[in-house]
């Protein structure tokens, strides 16, 4: 492999990274408040790509409009999960929780194939044009933007956790929800924020992610095995792990696939593995689960 | 000002309190004791509105609390201080602060703030430390600090001296009496039964989730059965 293949599938791969960043991050977010790890996430955003995908091509709405429409779209989501689903079962049952997110990520998909019909369409890009050439590496401009977007969001998530104190109470809550509770801060007001910024997220990753794939129920589902892989290996627990998780394995994976094509996907799994045997805390994570 | 009347609440399906009635006046400090289990935490739990009340009632000044969240009685003027002390071990002492004054202006916080380090210096000077990191008697002091936050007018104290050392013990009876001063009423949950009914005006005795016996604190000291069981020998 020559220097400037290497270069080009790194930098490659840190897009694809960036992509699994951004589906980890919302995942990290609302696991590390609410304590459920949501498995609809991924498709979540799938659904939402299709009524953007309608939008654009149907409405004629401009794109730019589309993806803000996409980031409401995936925060009311968020909001009327946690509001009707997630809150009556919390006091009851923390399995049956995460069995609800497995369900409705079974929903979307049923409900798009439904809706849409399965056949694979074609999502333009958000950006279209020539790729940009910076020294011998070759980048398409959707890439850029899915990298910029991922860069912001880990600042805008950073931002919120560190510096609102709405983001601060979701720490405080990942750390002891019965204290929250017993300082009197609203939890379940906190949680539809954590849900609606987690979903929102959702809708944006999967829209920028969609015009490198074919736009079909299915198109998430391996994303988002790649963003829990890169949950595992940032450590579970920070948005921080999330997002230089999800780069690493981008760029890991883009290797490996340009020697070993066939393993491409099936090495991540065995990632997962390895992680959790040699390292289970991962490369960020604390040594002991505080919630459990 | 605090009426707590014929509460019934508990966990599931049991019912842990049995109409349970204790009343408190503005600027006293009142007691609560009881063997473990007897359901002093459960009672703290439900006047917070982290449990809910079953049957009775509780009111604050003019308002009933029945129903109410914990966030909604807390903006009422009561606070909770947990037993155990719960403070966020991964956050700095003053985000445990700041939290506490969750549904305080940004501004009247900052006076908070400033009132709590005045009071507690050790907390001013670990401002920056995780939580985690203080000692049992600092987290202790967090702990008060983060109830008197949000300037209530009542606290509940469950177990302020839960694992503490003799002095440090001293320390935070010697704050609860400077907090009666200032104007602050207390119910106060203890283990240390002597030195709680030295400290309370009345105290209730707590068994089996009912009330066996309340009275002035002088008069409790007095009683036979409470020298007995709760100031006997050990303390
Ligand atoms: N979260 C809970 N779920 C179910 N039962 C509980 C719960 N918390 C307490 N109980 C039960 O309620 C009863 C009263 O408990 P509570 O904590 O109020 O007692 P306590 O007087 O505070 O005791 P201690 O002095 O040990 O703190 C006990 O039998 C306890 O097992
Ligand atoms: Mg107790």
């Amino acid at each position: 492999m020559s220097i400037d293949i290497f270069l080009n599938l790194t930098v490659r791969g840190l897009t694809t990274g960036a992509v699994y960043a951004l589906v980890g991050m919302g995942i990290v977010l609302i696991l590390q408040t609410t304590n459920v790890m949501n498995f609809a996430q991924g498709d979540t955003g799938m659904f939402i790509t299709y009524l953007a995908f309608f939008m654009i091509t149907t409405a004629k709405v401009p794109y730019s409009l589309v993806l803000i429409l996409a980031i409401a779209a995936g925060a009311v989501v968020g909001l009327l999960v946690e509001r009707f689903m997630m809150r009556s079962v919390r006091s009851r049952s923390h399995l049956s929780l995460i069995m609800l997110t497995l369900g409705l990520s079974l929903l979307f998909q049923g409900l798009a194939a439904f809706l849409f019909k399965t056949e694979p369409r074609l999502f333009p890009p958000l950006v279209s044009g020539d790729p940009i050439k910076l020294g011998p590496i070759i980048l398409g401009r959707q890439d850029i933007v899915v990298l910029l977007a991922a860069i912001a969001t880990f600042g805008i998530l950073y931002l919120f956790l560190y510096r609102t104190k709405q983001g601060a109470a979701a720490r405080s809550i990942s750390q002891d929800e019965y204290a929250a509770r017993v300082l009197g801060i609203p939890t379940p007001s906190i949680y539809m924020l954590v849900w609606a910024i987690g979903s929102a997220l959702a809708g944006l990753a999967a829209l920028l992610i969609v015009p490198r794939f074919s736009l079909e129920p299915s198109f998430m589902g391996l994303i988002q095995v790649k963003a829990f892989t890169a949950i595992v290996l940032g450590g579970m627990n920070s948005v921080f792990g999330a997002a230089v998780g999800g780069l690493i394995i981008g760029v890991v994976e883009n290797l490996v696939a340009y020697q070993f094509p066939a393993i491409k996907d099936s090495f991540m799994l065995i990632v997962i593995v390895i992680v959790l045997l040699v390292m289970p805390q991962g490369l960020f994570g604390k040594r002991q689960q505080r919630r459990f | 000002m605090l009426r707590v009347d014929q509460v019934v609440s508990g966990y599931g399906p049991i019912d842990v309190l049995k109409h349970v009635t204790i009343s408190l006046d503005k600027g006293e400090i009142v007691a609560v004791l009881g063997a473990n289990g007897a359901g002093k935490t459960t009672l703290l739990r439900t006047i917070t509105g982290l449990i809910r009340v079953r049957k009775g009632s509780v009111t604050f000044g003019d308002k009933v609390l029945n129903g109410l969240s914990p966030a909604e009685v807390v903006k009422c003027g009561i606070s909770h201080v947990p037993e155990g002390r719960h403070i966020f071990p991964d956050l700095t002492v003053e985000d445990n602060l700041l939290l506490a004054a969750y549904a305080m202006p940004r501004s009247q916080q900052k006076g908070r703030l400033d009132a709590m380090y005045a009071m507690f210096t050790i907390l001013a000077e670990r401002r920056k430390q995780a939580g985690g990191t203080l000692s049992g008697g600092e987290q202790q002091m967090l702990a008060l600090a983060r109830g008197l936050m949000p300037n209530p007018r009542l606290m509940l104290l469950d177990e302020p001296s839960l694992g503490l050392a003799p002095k440090t013990i001293g320390t935070v009876f010697d704050t609860l009496a400077h907090l009666r001063e200032s104007g602050v009423s207390i119910l106060l949950v203890e283990q240390n039964a002597k030195r709680s009914l030295e400290l309370a005006d009345r105290a209730y005795i707590l068994v089996t989730g009912q009330v066996a016996l309340e009275g002035t604190a002088r008069e409790l000291s007095g009683n036979e059965m409470v020298k007995q069981l709760y100031l006997g020998g050990t303390r």
